[in-house]
C-alpha cells in the first residue's frame, strides 16, 4: 500500500516535460547565446572610488541588494579549469555602493548589471575616516535569515530543505551562533587598518540590521541621518584630531541624541515582530554597563583616524611609559606612550564581518579595496610622474556566489568554490603597452580559496618565456598585505618573477613590466586551500593582459631601481622585544565531529580567547590540528605580524615523473607497469593527473604498493612521485635534504636545519622579514607508516611575532575561510591597558 | 549554484495572490526553471500570510505524510508572514527514479481554493 502511494506520489509530482534541461540561464557578458559554451573575455573595469578630500574621507557607503548577472561553472563539481562551461543567471546579491563614487559603474549591457566590488576607498595617512554606512537591503529578496537564534520556528540558523543546519544529528552539525544566520545584517571590517578596534572604529562586534521599510522603501536614508552624522563627524574630528591614540567615542551617549533616540525607536518597533528574540534589550543592558551596544537599524557612523607615524627612528623618542610605573592611583589611566607603529601605507580592503554571514555576504560581493596612501605612493609618483599611483590597477579578486555549499544538495556544490573573478568579471582583459610598467595592486577578497600565482602564459597556453627560458614579463613584488617591502627585499631574487600564494585575505603589489612582444597573455593561478592541492590543480586564467599599441617610453618603461623609503616602525621585531608567548590551536573536526571548526578546541562564544597587555610584543605559535588538506588562513585584526618559523609536515622536497604507468580501482592497491616501486619508501606521495595526493603505506614489489587510503580509479595513468621533506622512519637513512622526525617524540616535530625559514631578525634594526595579516597555517599529517602502534597526528604550525601596540580593546583572530569563521573558528583578543602598581625609577 | 526568488504579489484581479518568478519578463503562472539543488525562496509582498505547499499536477495539496517533516526534501516553506520571506529555503530535489526533468507543483496551503495561488518549479539535472 505504502509503495503504491509513493509511486502515485511520484507520478503526480513528475512531469516529463518537452522542454530542454535548463534553468533561467541568460547570456553572459560577451556571449550572445545562452547558455554560453564559448567565452569572449570582458574588459577589466575600473572600480569606482571614494577619495579623501582635505584630510578626511567623508563618504556614504550603501549596502543594498539587486539582481546581478552572476557566472557559474557547470557542472558545479567540475574542478577549476579554463575549459569549463560558464553559464550566467540573474541572482539577488547584497552589495556595497558608494554614493558619488567615480568613475561610474559601467552601464549594464543586459537586463541585469554585472558584479562590481564595493567602491575603492582611498585615503592618506593621518586622515579621518568618516563613513556613513546605510543598510538598505530588502531581506525579503532572500530566504528568511534571522539574527538572534530565534528558535520558535526552527533551529535558530538559516535553514534549507536539505536539512541544514542538522541540529538534531549526533553530534549536531551547526548550532547558533556558530552557523549561517542573519545574512542581511552587516557591518564593515577595515582589513589591514591599524586603528581603534572599538565603538566606531574597526569594530566587528556591531550588527546593523536592514532599515525597516515603508511603501517598499527604507525609512533610514542618507538624508535622515545626514544632520546627526555630520554633527558626530565634526565632534569626532575634534576629539581625535589632537590625539591619534584616542579611543573616542567611548559610550552610547557620545553619539548624537537624534541618532540614538531614533535607533531606540526603530529597534523597539522591530522587536514587536512576532516570534523573534528582541534586540533593544540587548543594547539597553550593554548601555547600562557602559559597553558599546551591539544592534543598530539601517545606519551607522564609522569614524576613526589612520595613524601616521612621524618619528624618524624606532622606537619613538619618549618611549619610556612602560618603565614609569603606575603613579597616579588605581583608577587613573596609565601613562600613554607615543604612537608605536603607525599605519602602513598600502593596499588594504574592507568587507562584511558579521558573525554568521561573512561567507555568504563576502561571496555576494560585499568587499572592496581600501588604498591608504603615504610616502610609498609619493616615491612612486616621484619616479613615474605625478598622479601615476592613482592610475594603477586595483584588482579585487573574489569568488562570487550565493548560498554556501553546505546548505544545498550535493549536485550543486562547487568544487573549490565559485570561479575567481577580478573586479566582478570572469577572466577579464587588462591592457598594457609593450614594455610598459604598471603596479598591480591585488587583493584576494575570496571567502575560501587562495590564488597561487603561477605566472604568465602565452596565447598557446605555454609559459610566456623567451628562447632562453627567461620570463617575457618581469615583476617585482613590492608589498605584502599592504605593507611595503624594505630596500633589502625590493627587487631581490626571492621577490622577482616569483610564484606566490595569496590566501583568502592576502594582498600583494606587483611592479610589472610588459614584454615588448605584443599579444594576449594570461595570468594564471591555481586554486589553493592547502599546498597539497597544487600537484593536481589546473593553472586557470585569473585575467589576461593584452599587450598592444606603441612601445612605452621614458621611465614608464623601466622598473623603478630603488625601493620607496621604508618607515622605521616596520623594522623587524627583535627577539629582545618579545615579552610573552602563546599557543593558539586551530582544528576542524570533520563530519564525524559534526564538522566543527574550533580555536583552542572550542567554537566562538564571544568570550576572550587571548589576553595581551597593551604595548607589548608577543610571539605566538599558531598550530593547525587539521589533518586533511586545509591550511586555515590565520588572520588577526588591527596589528600585522612577522612570521619567524614555519613547520609544514606535509612539505614536498622534490617532484619527479614516475617511470611506467599505474592502474588502480579505487582501493588501496596500486599496480604498476614498467614501474620501480621498490625505490619508494613509505610516506612518499603519489599524484596522477587530476587525482591525489596519495600516500604510500608500504611497498610490496616494483609493481605493487599499498596506499594509506583508497586511491583513484585509473588505468595505465602517468603519475608523479613527490618526495616528502619530512620522513618518520629512520631506516633507510633520509635522503639529502630530508629531515627525520621521530613520531614518538613530539619535541622533534619542528623544522630541521635544511628547511628554509624566514630570516632571523638581526639587531638593532634589520628589515629583511616581511609583514602579514593573513598567513595559512600548515595542515597536520597523520603518520601511519612509521611502525608506531597507532596513527600519530603531527600538527603543522607557524610562529609569529606582533606588536600589540597603540590601541587597546577587543578584536578577533579567525580563519579567513569565512564559512569556517561563521561556524565557530574565531575568538576574541583583548588588548588591555595596564601599568605596574610598582615603580622602580 | 543559483538561488531563486518567487514573488507572492496581490492578484491583478484583486482577489487573492499570485506567484511570479522574480525574473524580468515573468508573469503569474510561469514556472520557475531551476537546476537540481538550486535553492528557492518565496518573497511575500502581500498583506496576508501564505504557505507554499506541494500539490499534484491538478493542484490538489499533497497529504502531510508526503510533505512533512518540516525541512524534509518535499517541504517548501513554513507559513510566510506578510512582508516576509520563506523558511526554510527549498532545495530543488530530484525525486527518486525521476527523469532528468521534472515538475514540482505547488499551491498556497492557506488558500488552497484560490486558483491564482498556484505555481510550479521545473527541475533539471546537470
Amino acid at each position: 500500500m505504502r509503495t503504491n502511494r509513493v509511486i502515485l506520489f511520484l507520478l503526480t509530482l513528475l512531469l516529463i516535460a518537452s522542454v530542454p534541461a535548463s534553468a533561467q540561464w541568460i547570456p553572459c557578458l560577451g556571449d550572445p547565446v545562452a547558455p554560453a559554451t564559448t567565452w569572449t573575455a570582458p574588459d577589466l573595469p575600473t572600480v569606482p572610488e571614494l577619495i579623501t578630500n582635505g584630510g578626511k574621507l567623508r563618504a556614504t557607503v550603501v549596502l543594498t541588494d539587486e539582481q546581478q548577472r552572476l557566472t557559474f561553472k557547470t557542472p558545479p563539481g567540475a574542478a577549476p579549469s579554463d575549459t569549463n562551461v560558464i553559464k550566467c543567471a540573474p541572482q539577488y546579491v547584497r552589495v556595497f555602493k558608494g554614493i558619488g563614487a567615480m568613475p561610474p559603474i559601467p552601464k549594464p549591457t543586459s537586463d541585469y548589471p554585472d558584479p562590481m566590488p564595493g567602491p575603492t576607498l582611498r585615503a592618506r595617512l593621518g586622515d579621518m575616516i568618516e563613513l556613513t554606512f546605510l543598510n538598505q537591503i530588502n531581506p525579503a529578496d532572500f530566504g528568511d535569515s534571522i539574527d538572534r537564534g530565534d528558535v520558535d520556528t526552527g533551529s535558530g540558523c538559516d535553514e534549507t530543505s536539505t536539512g541544514y543546519p542538522k541540529v538534531t544529528t549526533t553530534p549536531p552539525q551547526d548550532t547558533y551562533p556558530d552557523c549561517f544566520h542573519g545574512s542581511s545584517t552587516a557591518n564593515i571590517h577595515f582589513h589591514g587598518t591599524h586603528t581603534n578596534p572599538n565603538s566606531t572604529g574597526d569594530n566587528v562586534f556591531i550588527e546593523i540590521r536592514p532599515s525597516m521599510r515603508a511603501n517598499g522603501k527604507p525609512v533610514v536614508t542618507a538624508a535622515s541621518v545626514a544632520t546627526p552624522f555630520s554633527d558626530f563627524f565634526q565632534r569626532c574630528e575634534a576629539k581625535l584630531g589632537g590625539n591619534v591614540l584616542s579611543l573616542w567615542p567611548h559610550t552610547w551617549s557620545d553619539l548624537p541624541s537624534a541618532y540614538t533616540t531614533r535607533q531606540k525607536e526603530l529597534l523597539q518597533k522591530y522587536d514587536m515582530t512576532p516570534n523573534i528574540k528582541k534586540l533593544w534589550p540587548v543594547d539597553a543592558a550593554q548601555i547600562k554597563k557602559g559597553d558599546w551596544p551591539q544592534y543598530y537599524m539601517g545606519a551607522y557612523p564609522y569614524c576613526y583616524q589612520i595613524p601616521k607615524y612621524t618619528d624618524t627612528v624606532f622606537p619613538p623618542p619618549g618611549n619610556t611609559a612602560e618603565h614609569t610605573g603606575h603613579t597616579g592611583g588605581p583608577l587613573s589611566p596609565p601613562p600613554q606612550k607615543p604612537l608605536q607603529m603607525g599605519q602602513s601605507p598600502g593596499i588594504h580592503w574592507y568587507h562584511a564581518h558579521k558573525h554568521g554571514s561573512t561567507a555568504i555576504d563576502v561571496g555576494n560581493g560585499m568587499t572592496g579595496a581600501f588604498v591608504i596612501e603615504g610616502q610609498y605612493d609619493d616615491d612612486f609618483d616621484t619616479y613615474y610622474g605625478a598622479g601615476w599611483m592613482r592610475k594603477q590597477p586595483v584588482l579585487v579578486i573574489n569568488q562570487i556566489g550565493v548560498t554556501p555549499n553546505l546548505e544545498r544538495g550535493a549536485s550543486a556544490r562547487t568544487d573549490k568554490g565559485p570561479d575567481f573573478s577580478v573586479n566582478g568579471r570572469t577572466r577579464p582583459v587588462m591592457k598594457m603597452l609593450p614594455g610598459e610598467v604598471k603596479l598591480w595592486r591585488i587583493v584576494n577578497t575570496s571567502g575560501r580559496a587562495g590564488t597561487y600565482f603561477v605566472g604568465m602564459y602565452n596565447a598557446a597556453g605555454q609559459p610566456a618565456v623567451d628562447g632562453s627560458g627567461k620570463p617575457l614579463f618581469t615583476w617585482y613584488q613590492t608589498a605584502q598585505d599592504g605593507v611595503q617591502f624594505s630596500p633589502t627585499n625590493y627587487g631581490s631574487a626571492g621577490f622577482t618573477n616569483n610564484q606566490f600564494l595569496l590566501a583568502a585575505g592576502n594582498r600583494a603589489d606587483l611592479l610589472v613590466q610588459a614584454p615588448l612582444t605584443t599579444g594576449v597573455y594570461s595570468v594564471r593561478v591555481m586554486n589553493e586551500v592547502d599546498p597539497r592541492d597544487l600537484p593536481t590543480a589546473n593553472a586557470v586564467t585569473l585575467f589576461s593582459v593584452n599587450v598592444t599599441g606603441a612601445k612605452a617610453t621614458g621611465k614608464t618603461a623601466t622598473l623603478m631601481p630603488t625601493a620607496p623609503s621604508f618607515p622605521p616602525f616596520l623594522h623587524d621585531i627583535q627577539t629582545a622585544e618579545v615579552k610573552g608567548t602563546k599557543e593558539i590551536t586551530f582544528s576542524s573536526l570533520g563530519p564525524a565531529g559534526g564538522g566543527g571548526h574550533l580555536i583552542n578546541h572550542k567554537k566562538f562564544d564571544g568570550e576572550v580567547g587571548a589576553l595581551v597587555l597593551l604595548n607589548t610584543v608577543e610571539e605566538w605559535k599558531i598550530t593547525n590540528e587539521t589533518y586533511n588538506a586545509i591550511s586555515h588562513p590565520f588572520h588577526i585584526h588591527i596589528n600585522p605580524f612577522q612570521v619567524t618559523e614555519i613547520f609544514d609536515p606535509n612539505a614536498i622536497l622534490s617532484t619527479t615523473a614516475g617511470a611506467g604507468t599505474v592502474t588502480a580501482t579505487g582501493t588501496k592497491t596500486i599496480t604498476g607497469t614498467g614501474t620501480s616501486f621498490s625505490s619508494l619508501r613509505p610516506g612518499t606521495v603519489l599524484t596522477m593527473p587530476g587525482a591525489g595526493p596519495y600516500t604510500v603505506l608500504s611497498v610490496q614489489s616494483d609493481t605493487s604498493l599499498t596506499l594509506t587510503g583508497n586511491g583513484p580509479t585509473v588505468t595505465n595513468s602517468a603519475y608523479s612521485i613527490n618526495v616528502p621533506q619530512y620522513v618518520f622512519v629512520n631506516s633507510p637513512a633520509p635522503l639529502a635534504g630530508q629531515c627525520y622526525l621521530n613520531p614518538s617524540d613530539s619535541s622533534t616535530w619542528k623544522p630541521c636545519a635544511s628547511v628554509p625559514q624566514p630570516p632571523a631578525p638581526q639587531p638593532p634594526s634589520s628589515e629583511k622579514n616581511i609583514w602579514w595579516d593573513v598567513f595559512p597555517i600548515p595542515s597536520g599529517i597523520r603518520v601511519s607508516w612509521a611502525g608506531t602502534a597507532a596513527t600519530v597526528p603531527i600538527p603543522g604550525y607557524f610562529k609569529m611575532r606582533s606588536r600589540f601596540v597603540d590601541y587597546s580593546g577587543y578584536y578577533v583572530i579567525h580563519c579567513h575561510i569565512l564559512a569556517h569563521e561563521d561556524r565557530g573558528m574565531m575568538t576574541v583578543v583583548e588588548v588591555a591597558p595596564a601599568a605596574s602598581p610598582y615603580s622602580h625609577d | 549554484m543559483p538561488d531563486w526568488s518567487i514573488k507572492i504579489v496581490q492578484s491583478s484581479s484583486g482577489d487573492g495572490a499570485e506567484f511570479i518568478p522574480d525574473l524580468k519578463g515573468k508573469t503569474a503562472g510561469d514556472p520557475l526553471e531551476a537546476m537540481q539543488d538550486d535553492l528557492v525562496s518565496w518573497n511575500n509582498t502581500t498583506e496576508e500570510e501564505h504557505q507554499p505547499w506541494p500539490s499534484d499536477a491538478e493542484y490538489t495539496a499533497l497529504p502531510n505524510d508526503q510533505v512533512l517533516p518540516r525541512g524534509g526534501p518535499n517541504y517548501l516553506s513554513d507559513i510566510i508572514p506578510a512582508g516576509g520571506s520563506s523558511r526554510p529555503s527549498y532545495n530543488v530535489t530530484q525525486p527518486a527514479s525521476a527523469p532528468t526533468t521534472w515538475t514540482v507543483y505547488y499551491i498556497c496551503a492557506l488558500h488552497p481554493y484560490v486558483e491564482s495561488e498556484r505555481g510550479s518549479i521545473i527541475g533539471n539535472t546537470y
